[in-house]
């Protein structure tokens, strides 16, 4: 619960770069895709934006991140989509995914605005809907089926409402947890 | 909070709290609500107050700080938005959409972001979006007032006088229909200083412009749907709209215009819900925009207006990127996703660079629309024809009618005689100027080749089949009489195939060139849902004739398994000869 913590609490900016991937963590193989998308992006952004003159107002600068951003999201998504593994409706949220980073990184100022383990913790909690979604909602794990059609899969998890379902539960059992962890009189 | 006071003075007391401005808020409310429950009856009582309740239980599960014996209810403002949400859903929302919408509501439009004060969108509508997308069948279930008949909206094309729009007995969410309420609840609200005036006449001046500019009816424009509740109660909302007096009525009429601009459009017959969102989300340029100067500095409205400029020329390149490089993205689909189906479709339309899939009732029937860049050529449908060696790929080229233009067929298995037959180019000429109408005299048109009559036969199926996949009745008995089984000579024959959980063994018996008996030797799927689709499918196969059958919903590996041993034992047995 840690990772959900720290990216809902302390930057809850994160939520907006959330909801594209939330529409793409369906099957485990697109949330790698997206996974994929988001830390190439980040770090070609980063790269990007390092050499870049700093200066005060860079709208101009945003518009270059935000073009390579989507430039890397449609590339990794065609990669992916060369061995058919991304369902043709995830596509428009990956696609939508390569703006992430620029919400990770402060739009485009490269800061230090995310300590080092953000993407990791983000990756990994984008990893765990993939699955979770992938199992609970359609009863396989990368297309394999995982168990009999007796045990129904909640079909409504690999739909994007569905995500957007599981997102609320996660956030209600970890503020429920910490409810109950949290001391007395220290609120 | 442990320490007290973390602002610096003056610290001025004041009756002011946010309770008391929430409970304000829902008194202003009481107008509508009375309104929805003379116009929908009592039951609307339990969606506006259930979701109200439920936001407030589920608040109190996420936060408890704020909850005391005084204030069970906590701030009132979970209470607020339920009470939002519950007056946009429709008189015949299922009972258990205000718990879920009240759940939404609170973890995703809420907490998530922070609690009251920090969420970017409005909590309510966020909840509504949510449901929207997700179970639009169960909360836009319209009624018409006085009597629960189902009905549709003014705004989806119900007859519906000025007079009626003004007073509310019409069809539509709880809250939305009457006018008079809702101007009840904005005088109140403005009496007591909780909203400016100006806001919700911002978004009904958007909203005129708008129908002017787009030829609608103004007056019926802002009289139905929800716009008008929209205006009074969530483009004044305090968190998210933007701060400064001008910014906030520019805000408004955004709102507004978008919103007239979503009905007009989009397939959307209401637009409010998403209107307001992006606008929620835009208000923190807004901001940046029209913000007021600080008293004496003029310097700092000339740098606002460059702010402007440069959002404003930001988003029109970012628009300009995005539409190339999506030009770009159906160029780069054109040439890798569907590159074997590009080379087929090119066999037909040379000139082709760019296919679309289009909808097939019939899952092995492919079909595309087929452009040269934006100037659409024609249809493509593709099917694998059962022949005498194995599958045999049929193209079939359409026009926008779905009349055969062309038939072409691709690389297969068939003996040299047999394949050279099937691509004489007389015989595929026959099929050219068929439409769907006349599927089922095909086999007559189109005389099969004496000397590759299975070969033939298979193909003239695979166009029939082509031609009833844009209609679900006919794709489904196309795709039954287009397996049919192999010719085998009489006999008992055993095979197996994979079914859900391991081998299915069957023993299959042929008497006079049909399949009389199927027998199931072993299986190891489960017993009940597993072992009643293998019977329904053996009967299937015996009173179709043919493999072509429908696999049964929920055990779709037994059903494939049972096909899969019943086409092995047939392709062991010895072959009728070639007629």
């Amino acid at each position: 619960m840690i990772a959900f913590e720290k990216l809902s609490r302390t930057e809850q900016v994160l939520l907006l770069g959330f909801l594209p991937l939330l529409g793409a963590t369906t099957h485990l193989t697109t949330a790698l895709a997206g996974i994929a998308i988001v830390v190439l992006a980040y770090y070609l952004v980063r790269a990007l934006a390092t050499r870049l003159p700093a200066k005060d107002d860079d709208s101009i600068a945003w518009v270059l991140f935000a073009a390579v951003a989507f430039a890397v999201a449609i590339t990794i998504t065609h990669i992916a989509r060369y061995w058919g593994a991304i369902p043709d409706r995830a596509v428009p949220y990956l696609y939508l995914s390569g703006f992430t980073p620029l919400v990770f990184s402060g739009l485009g100022k490269g800061s230090n605005r995310t300590d080092r383990h953000t993407l990791l913790r983000f990756g990994l909690l984008m990893l765990g809907f993939g699955i979770a979604r992938e199992a609970l909602g359609s009863g396989t794990l990368l297309g394999n089926i995982l168990w009999s059609h007796a045990a129904i899969p909640i079909g409504i998890l690999s739909l994007e409402s569905g995500a957007l379902l599981l997102f609320a539960t996660v956030a209600m059992i970890d503020a429920i947890a910490r409810n109950q962890s949290k001391p007395e009189g220290n609120a | 909070m442990s320490t007290p006071f973390q602002s610096t003075g003056p610290h001025i007391h004041s009756q002011s709290s946010i309770a008391r401005t929430m409970w304000t808020i829902v008194l202003a409310m009481l107008p509508v609500t009375g309104a929805a429950v003379i116009f929908f009856g009592p039951k609307a009582l339990y969606s506006i107050f259930g979701s109200a309740l439920f936001s407030v239980v589920f608040e109190y599960l996420f936060k408890r700080d704020g909850f005391s014996a005084k204030l069970p209810f906590g701030d009132g403002s979970a209470f607020v938005a339920g009470m939002i949400l519950g007056l946009s859903l429709a008189p015949g929302a299922a009972w258990w959409i205000p718990p879920l919408g009240a759940f939404i509501l609170i973890a995703i439009g809420k907490q998530v972001f922070g609690g009251i004060g920090n969420n970017i969108f409005n909590p309510a509508l966020v909840s509504r979006a949510v449901l929207l997308l997700g179970w639009p069948r169960y909360i836009t279930g319209w009624v018409a007032p006085f009597d629960s008949t189902t009905t549709a909206t003014p705004l989806e094309g119900l007859e519906a006088s000025y007079t009626q729009l003004f007073l509310g007995n019409i069809p539509g969410s709880l809250g939305e229909t009457s006018a008079l309420a809702i101007l009840l609840g904005a005088a109140y609200l403005t009496y007591k200083g909780l909203i400016n005036w100006k806001v919700p006449v911002a978004v009904v001046a958007g909203a005129v412009v708008a129908a002017l500019l787009f030829g609608l009816d103004p007056i019926h424009t802002v009289l139905a749907g929800s716009l008008l509740f929209g205006a009074v109660f969530m483009a004044t909302d305090m968190v998210t709209s933007p701060t400064g007096k001008t910014a906030h009525i520019v805000f408004g009429c955004g709102c507004g215009f978008l919103t007239v601009f979503i009905r007009r459009f989009t397939h959307l017959p209401e637009g409010v819900t998403y209107a307001f969102l992006l606008m929620n989300g835009s208000a923190y340029l807004i901001d940046r925009i029209g913000a007021d100067p600080i008293f004496g500095q003029v310097q700092e409205r000339v740098r606002r207006v460059w702010n402007t400029a440069e959002v404003l020329g930001a988003a029109i390149l970012i628009a300009l990127v995005v539409a190339i490089v999506y030009r770009a993205s159906d160029w780069i689909d054109a040439r890798f996703s569907d590159g074997h189906m590009t080379a087929a479709v090119r066999t037909i339309y040379p000139q082709a660079n760019r296919i679309i899939a289009m909808q097939s009732y019939d899952a092995a029937v492919a079909r595309y629309r087929v452009y040269e860049d934006r100037n659409l050529l024609g249809l493509f449908a593709t099917v694998d024809a059962n022949g005498y060696g194995g599958a045999i790929p049929v193209w079939v080229g359409l026009d926008p009618d779905e009349t055969i233009t062309a038939v072409r067929i691709g690389p297969h298995q068939e003996s040299p005689t047999l394949g050279s037959a099937i691509r004489r180019t007389d015989f595929l000429a026959r099929f050219v100027g068929t439409q769907p109408a006349d599927r089922e005299n095909l086999p007559d048109a189109v005389a099969a080749i004496t000397g590759a009559t299975i070969s033939s036969r298979a193909v003239i199926r695979a166009v029939e089949r082509i031609l009833a996949a844009g209609d679900p009745e006919t794709a489904k008995q196309a795709a039954a009489a287009s397996a049919p089984l192999p010719a085998v000579a009489d006999g008992t024959y055993s095979g197996s195939g994979r079914g859900y959980q391991g081998p299915i063994a069957v023993s299959v018996q042929v008497v006079g060139g049909r399949v009389d008996t199927i027998e199931i030797t072993n299986h190891s799927d489960t017993v009940g849902i597993g072992t009643r689709a293998m019977d329904a499918v053996k009967a299937s196969i015996i009173q179709n004739q043919s493999l072509g059958v429908d696999a049964v919903t929920g055990a779709t590996g037994s059903s494939q398994g049972i096909i899969q041993a019943v086409r092995n034992a047939l392709e062991n047995a010895p072959a009728q000869e070639e007629p």
